[in-house]
Order: C-alpha cells, then structure tokens, then sequence
C-alpha cells in the first residue's frame, strides 16, 4: 500500500492519471504531448505508477497502451470507507461540488 | 484484431496463488458467487460452450456469452450480452500470468490477473454499469483466494518481464 501512495503524492503522477481518466488507453507519446513532459520524465512517472498498479497496460500491436487501474483505490476505500458510509460521503461530495461550481 | 479499436476498459490486481487456483476460481460454477456479488455463472468453459449468468435473488438471466478461447490455465476469451439490453456482446478476456512478489517469495508465488473488457457498441447503454462492476469483483477475488492461503500479497510486487 505504500507503493500507492508514494505514487500519488507526485502532481505529475496525478496528471498522468488524470490525463487516463480523460482518455484511457494512451501510448507513451500520446501522453507526453498534452503534459508538456519529456518522454523519459513520463517513462519515469510510468514506471512508478505501473509498480503501484495504478497503471495497466495492454499491447495492441507494437503499441503500448496505457490503463489507470483503479483497483488499489478500490481496495483502499474498501478498508477505509464502510459500505453504509458510502452514500452519504457521496452526498457530501456532491453539496461540495455544487457549492463550489456556484461560486 | 488489429483492426479493432481499442480497448475500453483494462483491470489489473495481483493476487498471491497460483495460475492453477486462480483459474479454478473463475471456471468453477459454485465458487464465482463468492466473488462476483452472489451472481452464479454457468459455463463448461471450453471453446464455442455457453456461457450464462444468472441474478442472486430472482435467477433471471443476468448476461449470457459464449467461450472463444480457452486456454488453461493463462488466457479465456468470451463474449458477454447483458439480457434486455439490445446491443451487440462485448468482449471479455481474462489473462493470467505469473508474476515475482518482491517481498512475499519467489516467482509463481503470484499471479498478474488483467481483464479486458473491450469492442462494446458505439454509445453503449451497459458501459457504466460494467465500469462500476470489475473494481470490486477483481478485489474480492483477491481477498477469497488470499485469505485461503492466508497471507495477503501487499501492492509490491515487480511486473512480469515483456
């Protein structure tokens, strides 16, 4: 669990993620062109994420394509986060959301 | 395949058993319920078989397949229709490789379980839902098969080699 954490607590790393979130299934310079990051910086981040499998990836041809996997995340809330929980921390996200998109 | 665009979803965990167990987790009619929310999945699991899933409480069809690879213990192909959804079936693999847990032991001690879940119809109406499902499925397989072997394999682990 360390691993995951580790990884995340990088902002390059987190738009690494968010870049996948947005559109998954990238290759390497599919992702280093929006993040104005160089190839090899964004290898480095990959590499990190992909030990703490938050990354996946599949070959489709000669290409490598990048997955956020979200199942460490899904293990951590599962430990953290009690199913009846769940609902109302949705509500509160939502109140969050909504406040905060008005202002 | 290579014409195929590509795939929408791709699940990974790591699990501590063997390509042998892990396999015999999702082939064995009466163990899958324990991992895939109650659901009970039918299937001889040879290539061209059926495949079918049925609702814990009223025992409807839930979704329904057939098998287009079967490889044990590494690699199962099989499409997947969900009932009252009229839309073409999507594709599901599992793949199953062994992977070195860096901490916990050496090599065959851990298994790399991918599924893909990919070639769904354009605005598919079941891509949500199937999104939400895979998460917890994958993690609750892990927790059945590790706490038989009784040690839980923690997030370190290296890739098997490409």
């Amino acid at each position: 669990m360390d691993e995951v954490f580790k990884a995340l607590a990088d902002t390059h790393r987190r738009e690494i993620l968010d870049c996948l979130r947005e559109d998954n299934g990238q290759t390497l310079s599919q992702l280093a062109a929006p993040l104005k990051m160089s190839r090899q910086a964004v290898t480095k981040h990959l590499v990190i994420l992909e030990r703490a499998n938050l990354v996946t990836s599949v070959f489709r041809g000669r290409e490598k394509l990048h997955y956020l996997n979200p199942v460490p995340l899904h293990e951590i809330s599962r430990r953290w986060i009690k199913p009846f929980e769940s609902a109302r921390l949705e509500t509160l996200h939502q109140l969050k959301t909504k406040l905060e998109t008005e202002n | 395949m290579s014409t195929s665009p590509k795939p929408e979803f791709v699940y990974t965990t790591y699990i501590r058993t063997t390509p042998e167990k892990l396999w015999a987790a999702l082939t064995t009619d009466d163990v899958v319920p324990r991992y895939w929310f109650g659901n009970v999945v039918k299937s001889s699991w040879g290539q061209g078989d059926a495949v079918q899933s049925f609702d814990k409480d009223d025992g409807t069809l839930d979704w329904d397949g057939e098998v287009l690879e079967s490889t044990p213990p590494s690699k199962l192909v099989f499409t997947f229709r969900v009932e009252g959804v009229p839309e073409k079936a999507s594709q599901v693999t599992y793949l199953i490789e062994a992977a070195e847990a860096v901490e916990f032991g050496p090599t065959g001690d851990a298994v790399k379980f991918t599924v893909i879940h990919e070639d769904f119809a354009t605005d598919s109406q079941i891509i949500h839902g199937v999104s939400r499902g895979w998460p917890g499925i994958l993690s609750n397989l892990k927790t059945m098969l590790e706490s038989e072997t009784g040690t839980p394999l923690g997030l370190m682990w290296k890739p098997p080699a490409e």
